[in-house]
């Protein structure tokens, strides 16, 4: 219990619970929407342009207008506005997910990616988590805390991703990425992360699991791994 | 001249095929070629799709399946998209503007030989001692180097990227020095057909897109010989920099040029003049300069670029693909549409492509990006793009352009049969695609879990590749019957509107006997409209006398 106070309630640090998960689900709703929207205009004009004018009596001539000048500038001044919106609306929202992307002073853990392993540790307990190309490891966290990842590789580029939170870092030899992800639901999940920058032979088995605990519960693991 | 040539003995004849420099013996051999690995390379994906029908499938090992799609996405960009352009412009190119030949054709033909001879060398990795390539088509540093990737098999293929690209970049000079010097009297600029427009902007994007990428190819093949290139702080990504300078252009070198020969299809089956030429072309060459500024939204997961640049300048294309899309629909809007194959293929391309650019503009939106990239959702992105979009488009091309190519008709029936299981095997191949990679499945496995649950979406993938693969044999057939049964196309089977239709199919040595005026970018379209006012008159005065 000593060490959850040790690492203190990370929210207080960054003010907010990082959480890119619902970044994504908001513009994935707004963005599948018009593209549905889209897609079906476009489907259902091009189905009736065909089926009317396929039917043309023969002696009908086709239109002879070969352009549109103030239409068209209309429909551009149209579509440079939902570009505006896209973009304005995908800034507004990574500004909340790139809130990620930085460090705090809560729990940190340090994560390794390696031909063809994940290795997880937590440097301000001396404790680690050790995977091997034949066995995952398991990526041990508290619920609804900051969790500041430290992320390196020690060989080739992989890329470290839980596809839970909607969130990926590519992770480069030589080089630590940071950043900052919450894990709201509690319960063990095999095989939630993967590597997904290809790195060579073993790439496809590159996973971890992933165990989000109640701080408590956090708390005892991380002492019983400090006393083994 | 001709005397020479039936005095030449039978070898000197061969040497002579060898080494041809008529465009359109250039073109016809780059199009055969490009099929030949369009097949081999799909044979590839079948392998593959059949590992990925179960889980821990055992068809192949992780080697063999890190191999195929090195091999398959290797084979398909440079030695099947890029030399099947190239094939549609020196062929096209040079009719369409009323030249006699290319420029610069003995280049173009050592560009031949070099992509020919590239393709060749990259397969030979399949018979060295460690198999053939398998750091995937982007061989990033240090994963493509000697100690993570050793053998000969990577050395080969980066040796035969670099013919091949340089082999494109001599005939994209090529095909875009016909356009500036070689056209006819009458063709300005703004008169050239919209698939030679395309042709314009995919060679300035050949020109400026491939010197980076043979750059960064020869720095690798040095690093794995040497070291020491991308051994220095931030080598790797400067690796990816300059790899994805060019791999972005890539894409719509490999798509633009597609997009033009839908654009002759749905004006020529719709009865009329292609809708807002001008915006049209503005839209390629804004298309073709912004293409040079989005290649880091292939890198936002990195931390190394700025994202919200990327972002925009990505979502910005929305506005240009869209013109392309207004003007499609509306040459279409009150024409008169024959639903021939090649329409139907044209008509697929626009559908199956919207996906594709759909799907393009929700992975340029950082917050969605980190999420599926590296995943299968860009997977079936990418493959909207490229399979339903330029492949749909190559069709639209072969079925419009075939009796020109080869004064004979392909079959319609079958060609229409050929077009429903294209569109069924697309779409059951690369849509589950999306589901899986939002589900968390990554790219590049050759295996995943059985506890995952994406056994059934990856089957029905698998069937859909089948499907594909049965699609692509029925069209060979076609070729086959269709040439065997010696249907005379005639010169212009299609009330084709540009220049390659006002000459015999095949078109003789020189392309053309005489030329007709040129006032647009329809000059058979022109003289048709032309004839039907004067008949219009003459009816009218014929009328007038009667009473």
């Amino acid at each position: 219990m000593k060490l959850i106070t040790l690492a203190g309630p990370p929210s207080r640090s960054l003010g907010v619970i990082v959480d890119t998960q619902r970044q994504y689900g908001q513009v994935a709703t707004v963005y599948g929407a018009i593209a549905i929207a889209v897609l079906i205009l476009v489907l259902v004009l091009t189905v009736v342009i065909v089926v009317r004018d396929r039917a043309r009596v023969a002696g009908e001539a086709p239109s002879r207008v070969h352009d549109a000048p103030r239409l068209e500038a209309v429909y551009v001044t149209a579509l440079t506005g939902i570009a505006a919106f896209l973009v304005i609306f995908t800034f507004i929202h990574e500004n909340k997910s790139d809130a990620a992307l930085t460090t705090h002073s809560g729990l940190v853990v340090q994560v390794t990616a390696a031909k063809w392993h994940w290795s997880f540790s937590y440097p301000r307990y001396g404790v680690s988590e050790l995977g091997t190309d034949s066995s995952p490891p398991t990526l041990y966290v508290p619920q609804d805390q900051n969790v500041d990842f430290r992320l390196t590789s020690i060989d080739v580029i992989h890329a470290f991703w839980i596809p839970l939170t909607d969130f990926k870092r590519a992770a480069y030899p030589g080089y630590t990425q940071n950043f900052v992800l919450s894990f709201n639901k509690p319960g063990f999940v095999r095989n939630a992360g993967v590597c997904a920058e290809f790195c060579g032979l073993l790439h496809a088995e590159m996973r971890f699991n992933l165990d989000v605990m109640s701080p408590a519960q956090f708390g005892r693991w991380l002492s019983s791994q400090r006393a083994a | 001249m001709s005397s020479v040539t039936i005095t030449l003995s039978p070898r000197r004849g061969l040497l002579a095929f060898v080494g041809s420099t008529e465009h359109k013996v250039l073109g016809a051999r780059l199009c055969i070629m490009a099929f030949g690995w369009f097949a081999l390379a799909g044979t590839l994906a079948l392998v593959m799709r059949t590992q990925l029908a179960t889980p821990h499938g055992a068809l192949v090992g992780h080697m063999g399946y890190n191999e195929l799609f090195t091999m398959h996405g290797s084979t398909m960009i440079y030695l099947f998209a890029m030399p099947m352009v190239l094939a549609l412009g020196a062929y096209m190119v040079p009719l369409q503007i009323g030249a006699a030949d290319l420029a610069w054709s003995r280049v173009a033909l050592i560009g031949f030989w070099m992509i020919l001879g590239g393709g060749l060398i990259m397969w030979t990795g399949w018979f060295t001692v460690n198999g053939a390539a398998s750091a995937g088509w982007y061989a990033y540093d240090p994963l493509s180097d000697r100690v993570n990737t050793p053998g000969n098999g990577e050395d080969f293929w980066i040796i035969g990227v670099l013919l091949a690209a340089f082999g494109a970049f001599l005939i994209a000079a090529c095909i875009l020095a016909t356009i500036v010097r070689k056209r006819a009297p009458g063709m300005s600029m703004l008169r050239l057909p919209t698939f030679t427009w395309t042709m314009v902007v995919t060679c300035l994007m050949v020109l400026t897109a491939f010197p980076p990428l043979i750059v960064a190819m020869a720095l690798l093949e040095i690093q794995r010989a040497h070291g020491g290139i991308y051994t220095v702080p931030n080598g790797p990504f400067a690796y990816q920099q300059l790899f994805w300078f060019f791999g972005h252009p890539v894409v719509y070198i490999i798509f633009f040029p597609f997009l033009g020969a839908v654009s002759e299809v749905i004006a020529t089956f719709s009865g009329r003049r292609w809708f807002g030429y001008r915006p049209f072309v503005f839209s390629l060459l804004f298309f073709a300069a912004m293409s040079m500024s989005v290649w880091g939204h292939h890198l936002l997961t990195t931390g190394g670029v700025p994202t919200r640049f990327f972002a925009l300048t990505s979502t910005a294309l929305l506005i240009p693909a869209g013109v392309e899309y207004f003007d499609s629909l509306a040459t279409m809007w009150r024409g008169r549409i024959r639903l021939t194959v090649a329409m139907l293929f044209a008509i697929g391309f626009l559908l199956m492509f919207l996906v594709g650019g759909l799907s393009g503009i929700w992975i340029a939106s950082p917050p969605l990006n980190y999420e599926a990239n590296g995943s299968y959702f860009i997977v079936a992105h990418f493959h909207y793009t490229l399979f339903g979009g330029s492949v749909f488009g190559m069709f639209a091309a072969v079925y419009y352009w075939f009796p020109k190519v080869t004064g004979r008709l392909l079959d319609e029936g079958l060609g229409r049969v050929h077009f429903v299981l294209t569109l069924i095997g697309v779409n059951l191949t690369f849509l589950p695609m999306f589901v899986l990679g939002a589900d968390g499945m990554p790219r590049r496995v050759a295996d995943y879990p059985a506890s995952s649950g994406w056994q059934t979406l990856n089957d029905v993938a698998t069937a859909g590749s089948y499907i594909l693969a049965l699609s692509v044999a029925l069209f060979l057939v076609n070729v086959v019957l269709s040439l065997r049964r010696n249907i005379a196309a005639g010169p212009d089977p299609w009330l084709g509107q540009t220049l390659e239709w006002a000459t015999t199919s095949p078109p003789p040595r020189h392309n053309f006997v005489s030329l007709p005026a040129i006032r647009s970018f329809a000059p058979l379209l022109d003289e048709r409209d032309q004839a039907a006012g004067q008949r219009a008159a003459t009816a009218g005065a014929s009328e007038l006398s009667g009473r």
